[in-house]
């Protein structure tokens, strides 16, 4: 599934390389350039010389973690990071210490689930480099604003940093305002996926932005999904 | 003196029972006087006086004497409910307070015994689910047609199958050894063929592997378990291959010295640091060399052999050995005590 015109490259950071390798081979047979890297600090040289599309990042490497990888590589461009993770407690770490990874698997994981959510990542990657301009309008929740123009977010004036992840999943709730969204419609709306795997992805984001903004901004509605309430949205 | 415990500094509780008791006795006897002798009143009232009298003594000197046993019983249940964290307050040197210092102490063991099987299911699983990922790639990449089931695919696979085997190996041995539910089969045995079998395991493995062996006298024995013992020689001599460089050099050594039977694995390998010379022996501990090694141990061999060492009253210990590399030394009771 190559798109045409433009090859798509993916960057594989993983220490164990017969996990590696045959990641390797399937993204490649989807058409896909990889490169693989086999720790942290020739990861990080790695992705700074070939500036991949997408990275999938091992969490456990030596020389440094995939989270100082992750700290390092989005310095100065934002790129989709898919991080593997050998412990389910993990997934919060990955994910809440706003180091930027948008997505985790915990393994064993299926090879050919790791594709489709490359893919997804690819697909969304693309389309939050040329935001839609419907959507352009300021959005104000509470003292909270976010401006999908420069991609600010202000608490009370105050600046605050959301990854692109969470600034995404923030306008679709506020844009909607006291309608309740469930994981799989924020999967496919803000992550792109049209498959219905990682809704604890969801639940981990979304403790995030809460961390970040305030408890009360995002309401749970259990067993159903999340929702925005309070809102004002002006232009 | 302590308000909400008077009596906290006397050392026990039959002295605390008896200052109350005492206390009490005085004031009413004194009460009871005095109210008599100087107020003239009515003897009913003045004993209703000095009855009302010591039971105020006794409430304020008895303060804390039983509140750490109320505390102990829902500190009991908290601690049954898993919040390992829960500590009572010590303010009595009496019985009651050193069972609260037992309570404590007790409380502080379980929480480390809690948190030791927390990271222990966190090692093991990470250690299953690493080759178990790896299986899992290779074989969908094979049922998609991505990958061709050849030789080389397939020993690869089977490395995995056999790191996986191995470690479900080493964990039930670790556990067992730990139970205490194998006991020795201890008999006096020579060391130099076990020294020789666990080389040449080591050679079937690597087999331009450098190994010599020298044992004095020729005909040396120990005392011990010969199967246990030779898993932990064959433990050191493969942890000795494998760190040591292409064309290293592998000594085997074997002497007595004084009471005891020092066995010695020596390699050219990076060695121990100072600060590791614990750590190497704890459950899934990789030095930052061992963990770059491809297809290392789990970090649970050296542990075995330290447990196996500790049955037989031995100990075992890393040292460096010049220039570079280390020394694994054991030394084992020539005979048991």
């Amino acid at each position: 599934m190559v798109v045409a015109g433009a090859t798509r490259t993916v960057a594989v950071i993983e220490d164990e390389e017969s996990i590696a390798q045959p990641i390797a081979a399937r993204l490649r047979s989807e058409g896909y350039v990889v490169e693989i890297a086999y720790d942290g600090p020739s990861g990080v040289e790695m992705v700074d010389r070939i500036r991949p599309d997408v990275v999938v990042l091992d969490l456990m490497l030596p020389g440094f973690d995939g989270l100082e990888v992750c700290r390092r590589i989005q310095r100065d461009r934002w790129v989709p990071v898919l991080m593997l993770t050998a412990r389910d407690s993990e997934a919060d770490l990955v994910i809440g210490l706003s180091v930027g990874a948008d997505d985790y698997m915990t393994k064993p994981f299926s090879a050919r689930e790791l594709v489709a959510r490359v893919g997804a990542l690819m697909r969304r990657a693309e389309r939050v480099s040329t935001p839609s301009k419907d959507l352009s309008g300021l959005l104000r929740i509470g003292t909270i604003e976010l401006d999908p123009a420069t991609r600010k977010v202000t608490v009370a004036g105050a600046d605050v940093h959301l990854t692109p992840t969470e600034f995404e999943l923030v306008c679709h709730l506020g844009r909607r305002p006291g309608r309740v969204s469930t994981r799989e419609e924020l999967l496919e709306d803000v992550w792109g996926y049209d498959f219905p795997a990682g809704g604890r992805t969801v639940d981990s984001h979304v403790r995030s932005v809460r961390r970040k903004l305030g408890a009360d901004v995002v309401r749970t509605v259990h067993g159903v999904g999340y929702a925005i309430d309070e809102i004002a949205v002006a232009s | 003196m302590n308000r909400s415990n008077p009596l906290g500094a006397l050392p026990t509780l039959k002295l605390r029972l008896a200052v109350i008791i005492i206390a009490a006795v005085g004031v009413t006897v004194a009460t009871f006087y005095a109210t008599l002798k100087w107020w003239v009143l009515w003897p009913a009232f003045a004993g209703v006086l000095a009855g009302g009298v010591a039971l105020a003594v006794v409430w304020i000197l008895s303060r804390g004497t039983l509140e750490p046993l109320r505390e102990m019983a829902s500190a009991s249940e908290a601690i049954a409910r898993g919040e390992f964290d829960t500590r009572v307050v010590e303010n009595s040197r009496d019985e009651i307070g050193r069972l609260a210092h037992s309570f404590n102490l007790m409380a502080h063991e379980l929480a480390q015994t809690d948190r030791v099987r927390r990271d222990l299911v966190a090692n093991v699983s990470h250690e299953l689910r690493t080759p178990l990922t790896s299986l899992q790639v290779k074989l969908e990449n094979i049922a998609d047609g991505i990958e061709v089931a050849d030789a080389e695919t397939i020993s690869t696979m089977l490395l995995q199958t056999e790191r996986l085997g191995r470690l479900v190996e080493q964990l039930l041995d670790l556990s067992r050894l730990e139970a205490g539910t194998v006991p020795l089969d201890r008999r006096e045995f020579e060391i130099w063929p076990m020294l020789e079998l666990a080389a040449r395991e080591s050679r079937l493995a690597l087999p331009n592997a450098n190994i010599s062996i020298a044992v004095e006298p020729r005909d040396l024995t120990v005392d011990g378990d010969p199967e246990r013992l030779h898993q932990v020689v064959a433990n050191l001599v493969e942890n000795a291959v494998r760190y040591s460089p292409p064309g290293g050099t592998i000594a085997v050594d074997a002497c007595r010295e004084g009471g005891d039977i020092r066995i010695e694995v020596a390699d050219n390998g990076p060695g121990i640091s100072a600060a590791e010379t614990e750590l190497v022996f704890e459950r899934f501990y990789r030095s930052d060399s061992a963990r770059s090694t491809r297809d290392g141990g789990a970090g649970l061999g050296l542990a075995i052999a330290r447990w196996i060492v500790d049955l037989h009253g031995g100990e075992i210990r890393p040292e460096p050995r010049d220039p570079h590399g280390c020394r694994m030394i054991v030394t084992l009771p020539a005979h048991a005590a």
